[in-house]
This record gives structure tokens, sequence and C-alpha cells, in this order.
């Protein structure tokens, strides 16, 4: 037993639930409806020390194999909640610039050691970088409830209360098929993201642009896609002057939080340049 | 109480532990691996890094009870006053070490790089070493160190 010479910063009492089955997994978070789910656990036990919340029993879907996978199915990639950031990056990397941009500027590489996809998305936040990047690889996640299994985009799922669940599955476009980019303005010492947007461009069977666009302050705080930027690449194409278009409309359409670390004007106006450039950057790769 | 196994600097402990035990504590105060540092105690400094499988973690966010069945290598295991590892020599060759209290977690961290890479650039040293917060500022000994240990481990002759 640890005697307690590290004092207050030790944590508090915590029963841990380690549940066999992803089936256990659900029960257990019916049973126990106030007990956070840990997987890296790199939010959750930062927030337990910071006192940001107490709770008394942690759910730890860690070692359920079911949720370990990261395969190929098609023109998707299926993965686990539980797959780490460096997995991806690792995998990913040569095949996706955006995937590269991702593993290059992560905050702290050893964080990218614990810190999980699903956690990523559970958390909804403009610090998860990863969001934006499946956001333009049209994710979608396998939601398990107590009385259901049920499919919901991305998208979608930043919008709303999904209620208790437990992403089972998030699949998204094979990264090597999508043209993809990812960039972010961070602060220079600890990384963390003041801005960040990711794009993706492709083709559709007609030869016409398909485009994502999608900025880690949409909403508040909150990533998520910028519709009219997307219909401005496809309608308008990817010459100069439209693109200057683009980003505008980028800045007019997003709403960040105006908080400590960045204004909402200067997010507004990054967040237009990224996404600009990084189309910009992409065209060229693009094939006629 | 639950009883983990782990094995450390190649050593294998069976040990109990408390459901809010994390690995740094664990490392620390019951197993005596001294050079495992307390910083912020949230995973934001990387002081308290180990490696966990082959790769750093920051080992205060990590619960003792699902490292289980892990491999942890701490600097101890790396080399000791009798025998320094090439790395260790060269962060005192380059004067890296100023204050000491980030060195373990700096080493750590150079190490994993060295061993998945024999001649990391810059740019991949620097980006691995964004985990450590250093206060003294020695990043850029720390780059020299890892080139110097490279030179030696190949057998250059060129001197710093």
């Amino acid at each position: 037993m640890v005697s307690n010479t590290i004092g207050l910063l030790q944590l508090p009492s915590i029963t841990l639930l380690t549940p066999k089955t992803l089936d256990e997994a659900v029960s257990l978070m019916v049973e126990n409806p106030d007990a956070p789910i840990i997987a890296g656990g790199v939010y959750i036990i930062s927030s337990i020390i910071d006192r940001r919340i107490r709770p008394s029993k942690l759910i730890d879907i860690s070692k359920l194999d079911a949720l370990r996978k990261l395969e190929k199915s098609g023109d998707l990639v299926r993965a686990g909640p539980i797959i780490k950031h460096w997995e991806l990056a690792e995998r990913f990397a040569p095949v996706s610039r955006a995937f590269k941009d991702f593993g290059d500027s992560y905050t702290s590489p050893s964080i990218a050691n614990l810190a999980t996809l699903g956690g990523s998305i559970a958390l909804r936040h403009s610090s998860e970088d990863l969001i934006l990047i499946m956001l333009v690889h049209d994710a979608v996640l396998k939601l398990r409830t107590a009385s259901s299994v049920r499919e919901v985009s991305l998208e979608s799922y930043l919008r709303e209360d999904s209620g208790r669940h437990i992403i089972e599955e998030i699949a998204f476009l094979n990264p090597s098929k999508v043209f993809s980019s990812f960039q972010k303005i961070a602060l220079g010492v600890s990384y963390t993201p003041l801005v960040s947007a990711a794009v993706s461009l492709g083709r559709g069977d007609g030869g016409g642009l398909l485009c994502r666009v999608a900025t880690s302050h949409c909403r508040g705080g909150v990533p998520g896609r910028v519709r009219a930027a997307e219909e401005a690449v496809e309608d308008g194409g990817l010459d100069h002057d439209n693109l200057e278009l683009v980003g505008k409309t980028v800045e007019k359409e997003i709403d960040p939080v105006d908080d400590l670390t960045a204004p909402a004007w200067y997010r507004r106006r990054v967040a237009g340049v990224l996404v600009r450039r990084m189309l910009d950057q992409l065209r060229r790769a693009l094939p006629r | 109480m639950k009883s983990i196994s782990l094995r450390v600097n190649g050593r294998l402990y069976n040990i109990e532990v408390r459901d809010n035990d994390r690995l740094l504590e664990v490392l620390r105060d019951v197993l005596g691996f001294k050079s495992v540092k307390m910083g912020c105690g949230v995973g934001d400094c990387g002081l308290c890094i180990v490696l966990m499988d082959g790769r750093p973690v920051n080992s205060c966010l990590v619960l003792a009870a699902r490292s289980d069945g892990s491999e942890i290598l701490t600097v101890e295991g790396l080399g000791g006053e009798k025998e320094l590892h090439p790395l260790q020599q060269a962060f005192i060759d380059v004067g890296a070490s100023q204050c000491g209290y980030c060195i373990p977690a700096a080493l750590l961290v150079s190490y994993s790089l060295q061993v998945g890479k024999r001649n990391p650039s810059s740019e991949e040293v620097r980006r691995a070493l964004r985990s450590v917060l250093c206060r003294c500022g020695s990043y850029l000994r720390f780059e020299e160190a890892l080139k110097v240990a490279g030179r030696d481990e190949r057998g250059d002759s060129e001197k710093v």
C-alpha cells in the first residue's frame, strides 16, 4: 500500500469496476449512472486530481479486446474506441497528410501513448485534434446504450445529447483514399490549440469536387463542420479567388468562444486562413 | 486491494495496490524507484515519465491497477553509478543536467527515441522532448547529448 507522501495530490478513494465483456460494461454503466467510463485515463485522472470531478467509481473499458480493433473494410476503416492516438498516427501518417500533421503537431507524445480515439470523441471539445480529422473523414459512430445499438454521424454526435452510452466503433473513410490536411495554431510551450482546422478533398462519381471543412471552435468550444464553406468549394472550385471567398465564409459561419487564450475574432480569422491555405496546398495534389 | 504483477527494470514484482494508487506512487513509494519524479500530477510536465511496454507514458495518469502485466523501465534500469548508459554519459559530457529534476524523464524519452530510430533528426528529437518540461531550458543540450551518444555508438571519430 502506498504511503501518503504525495499528500493532497493523491487520488481520493475510488472503486475501479473492470468489466470482462462489452455487455457487462453496459450493465455496469446502467447500474452506476454517475460512474465515468475510463479508457486512456488522460482526461478522467487529471480531472479528478484537479477536483473538477469527484467520482466514487470508474468503469474501466481498457481491457476489452472487442473495442481494440483497427481494420480496413472496403473504403472504410473501422476502429475501436480504445485505439490509442499513437497507433492512429503511426498507422496512417505514411498515407495521409492529415494524420501526419496530427502526429507532428501533437502536444506531448507521451500523452499520445495513453489517450484514445473514443476518449477524444466523447470529450466533444476543441482541444481534441482527432475530432476534426474524423469529421473530414465522414466518421460514423456506433453507440451502445442499455436498450439499443445505433449509428450516428460524428457531426450529429457533436450536436446532440446522446444519453448514457459507450462508443463501440468509429468508422471513417480510409485515409489512404482521401486528400486531407490538418493544421493548428497552438500556445508555444504547451501546444494547447488556440485554433485548428482540417479539410479534405475528393472527386465524386461524376467527377465533381467533394469537400469537407471542420474547425475546432465551430460553436463555442465545440468542433464541427462548416457546411457553407464546403458548398462554396464544391460549387465554385479551387481557384484563388474562390478560396479567398471560402476563407471568408469560414470566418463568417463559425462562432468561436472568446476566452483567455484567444479572442473570438482572432479564432475566426485564423480558421479562415488555415482552411484557405490547406485547400490551396491540397489543390495541387488532387487528380484532375 | 488488487494484486498486480509488474516487471520493473527486468525484475518481477507482485504487489497489492488500491484502486486509487497511481503508477507514479507505486514506483516511487512502494518499490523505491526515486528517479520517477512528481511534478504537476496532471500529465502536463512529463517529469513522471517512465517507459511502459517500451513507450513513454506519464505515470501520474496511470492507475496502478490498470498497469497489471506491464513492463516498466525507469532510469535505474538504464544504467547506474558503476556503469552508465551511453546516453547518461553523454548528458554529463555536454552538461545537459542543470537542476536535474527532469533528467530521468528526458533520458527515458531520449532512450526510447534512440531505440526506435538510430539517427533521429533534430525535428524528431525536439518533437519527442515536447513531453518533458525542462525549467532550466536544457533542450538544446538534450539534443546534443543524443547526437553525441549516437556518434559514440556508431564509433564515429568526430568530436563535438
